[in-house]
């Protein structure tokens, strides 16, 4: 037996160990895919983490040339200056394109166990369906456990999320966006404008 | 997310939960992989299925049997491109799927024996491209919204346009669609891709950007020697909208006129989401650009949007496709989001010793060579690459 094949058996055993708690066979489904959803959120919240520290500054770079012209493009339509802003607007969109697709890749790092979970879950529980009381077109009255799955692994990652920073608490967890540092220019929004002027050292 | 948000998901979430013990789980006896493999014919031969022979994609018996490490080397380079160049990555996954895990041909061997594990495989291959694309997009995207920039009305409208096309691209076509047809039209998109990426680099194409790279620098040159926003006019602060009808959407930006046709974004939502959802892409990097020039919002409101809009595009287009019965190889895709998680890493070490120009003649070589194989080897039945 390879090593891949021995991990997936104690996988196996350990997952379904959740789902044969109670005796109600739903009330085991909701309970194991509850468990399930609380260990991948918990692996996700890790992997993402250590993909964030890693690419911080070439993140940063990015995001400091996004926010620069974003700001420019708000203090030309200050002035009422619609070219400059159509312009700095333009370039503003650019430098967040190259900024959100960088992000599309880490991205993933926070999702790494969703699909190894789904493919478990597809290979034990494959022939099982949930009747809805409803019926879609052409999709019928019935969900998968997939669907089960992911509004639980929702739920989790909602509920779960204040435990994120204790769990994390040996570092400053590394959010892919929350980060800031003090001298970072602050990437000015309408009410900035309002009642307040565009800082002009801004960029 | 507001805190009321969050309790209307928790709270929402909870009560379909809650449901769930009234309803049974039944076991489904027939499902269209398994319909599919019935209707083949049985035999050792090319468009033939061997029951007895080890199971391979998706566990049909004789398969093939993606190689761990060219799948997840694969990944690397699409994770590369994503951190890189950023829209070629969902192309870039494609290709993986279609040519070097050797989908395509074996998906093709069946075109004339089982049209329906034909259209099966093909189903399999444009949702895993998506459910690739859109898991990684969908952090940044929700991460997005933190940030609180979205344009409520504007983001529905995208929404209901993109939740349309979603919905219907999978309904009309789930089943129905070839591997030759898909690949085919794969190939025009990637081809289109590619002449856009070319006139790009044109001096008519690269004009505008140039002009607009110029007066960017110009108006910043302007606001460190006047220190900007001295004169802001505040009678006209904010969004006010001046005029609002079924086709004309007039508002005022801090005094600075502006217009849109309302029905643009639900058009321009429900398009772009369809061929999305048809190809197997983002769709992202098209809805940011078109609602920009479209609306003229600012970018941290029209990026925010089309975000939002882009999730619920694919939210739609993954469920409708994984509800009427396609199946998803999950560990593949596993595997592959751990490559695009290296390969995000690794771009920004690398990036710097390859200028940008380089790059892009790379990726307009490249959308060229896989576009004309795909077109050519779907619709006129020759392949330069043999794949």
């Amino acid at each position: 037996m390879d090593i891949l094949n021995m991990f997936y058996f104690w996988l196996d055993a350990f997952l379904i160990f959740w789902y044969r708690i109670p005796d109600n066979p739903m009330l085991g489904f909701l309970l194991g895919t509850a468990a399930l959803s609380f260990f991948v959120t918990v692996i996700g919240w890790y992997t993402a983490d250590a993909a964030a520290s890693l690419t911080k500054s070439h993140l940063q770079k990015l995001k400091k040339e996004t926010v620069s012209m974003h700001n420019l493009s708000m203090k030309a339509i200050a002035v009422k200056d619609k070219a400059s802003y159509t312009s700095c607007n333009k370039m503003a969109n650019d430098a967040f394109g190259r900024y959100f697709f960088a992000q599309t890749g880490l991205g993933a790092a926070a999702l790494l166990p969703v699909p190894f979970a789904l493919g478990w879950l597809q290979e034990r529980f494959y022939e099982v369906v949930f009747f809805i009381p409803f019926r879609i077109p052409k999709i019928g009255n019935t969900v998968t456990p997939i669907l089960v799955f992911i509004l639980m692994y929702i739920l989790i990652r909602i509920l779960a999320h204040p435990l994120r920073n204790r769990l994390l608490s040996a570092q400053k967890p590394s959010s892919l966006f929350d980060r800031s540092d003090a001298d970072e220019e602050k990437m000015l929004s309408l009410s900035d404008l309002v009642g307040s002027k565009p800082d002009p050292k801004g960029t | 997310m507001t805190q009321s948000t969050k309790s209307f998901i928790v709270l929402g979430i909870l009560a379909a939960l809650l449901l769930t013990p009234f309803i049974l789980p039944q076991t489904a006896y027939a499902d269209k992989l398994t319909d599919a493999i019935a209707k083949t014919p049985v035999g050792t031969g090319k468009g033939q299925i061997d029951p007895k022979a080890a199971p391979g994609y998706l566990g049909i018996p004789g398969g093939p049997n993606v190689n761990h490490i060219v799948a997840f080397l694969w990944a690397v380079w699409v994770g590369w491109i994503f951190s890189t160049v950023g829209a070629f990555g969902g192309i870039m996954a494609g290709v993986g799927h279609i040519s070097i895990y050797g989908l395509g041909s074996y998906a093709g061997s069946f075109r004339e024996t089982s049209p329906v594990l034909n259209k099966v495989v093909t189903d399999s291959v444009r949702v895993s491209n998506q459910f690739l694309v859109g898991m990684s997009a969908l952090i940044s995207s929700i991460n997005y919204y933190k940030m609180g920039r979205l344009v409520v009305p504007l983001g529905i409208a995208l929404a209901i346009g993109s939740m349309g096309g979603s919905y219907l691209v999978p309904l009309l076509t789930a089943g129905k669609v070839s591997f030759k047809a898909y690949q085919g039209y794969f190939g025009l998109f990637v081809l289109l891709l590619g002449c856009w990426m070319l006139y790009e680099t044109t001096p008519t194409g690269a004009a505008k950007k140039k002009a607009a790279k110029a007066a960017a620098d110009a108006f910043e040159k302007v606001m460190k020697e006047k220190k900007a926003g001295a004169n802001v006019d505040t009678r006209d602060l904010g969004v006010k909208i001046v005029e609002f009808s079924v086709s004309r959407v007039r508002f005022t930006f801090y005094g600075v006129e502006f217009n849109f046709n309302p029905l643009f974004p639900v058009l321009g939502g429900f398009v772009i989401a369809a061929v999305a959802s048809f190809i197997g892409v983002g769709g992202g990097f098209l809805l940011v650009p078109f609602l920009t020039s479209v609306s003229g919002l600012p970018m941290y409101l029209s990026a925010g949007t089309s975000a939002f809009a882009v999730l619920i595009g694919m939210i739609t287009s993954i469920f409708s496709y994984i509800q009427q019965g396609t199946i998803v190889h999950w560990s593949l895709i596993g595997l592959e989001m751990a490559g695009i998680v290296v390969g995000s890493i690794v771009g920004p070490y690398t990036s710097k010793y390859l200028p940008d120009k380089a790059l892009k003649v790379l990726f307009i070589i490249l959308a060229f060579v896989v576009g004309i194989n795909y077109v050519t080897k779907s619709f006129f039945g020759f392949a330069i690459l043999g794949r």
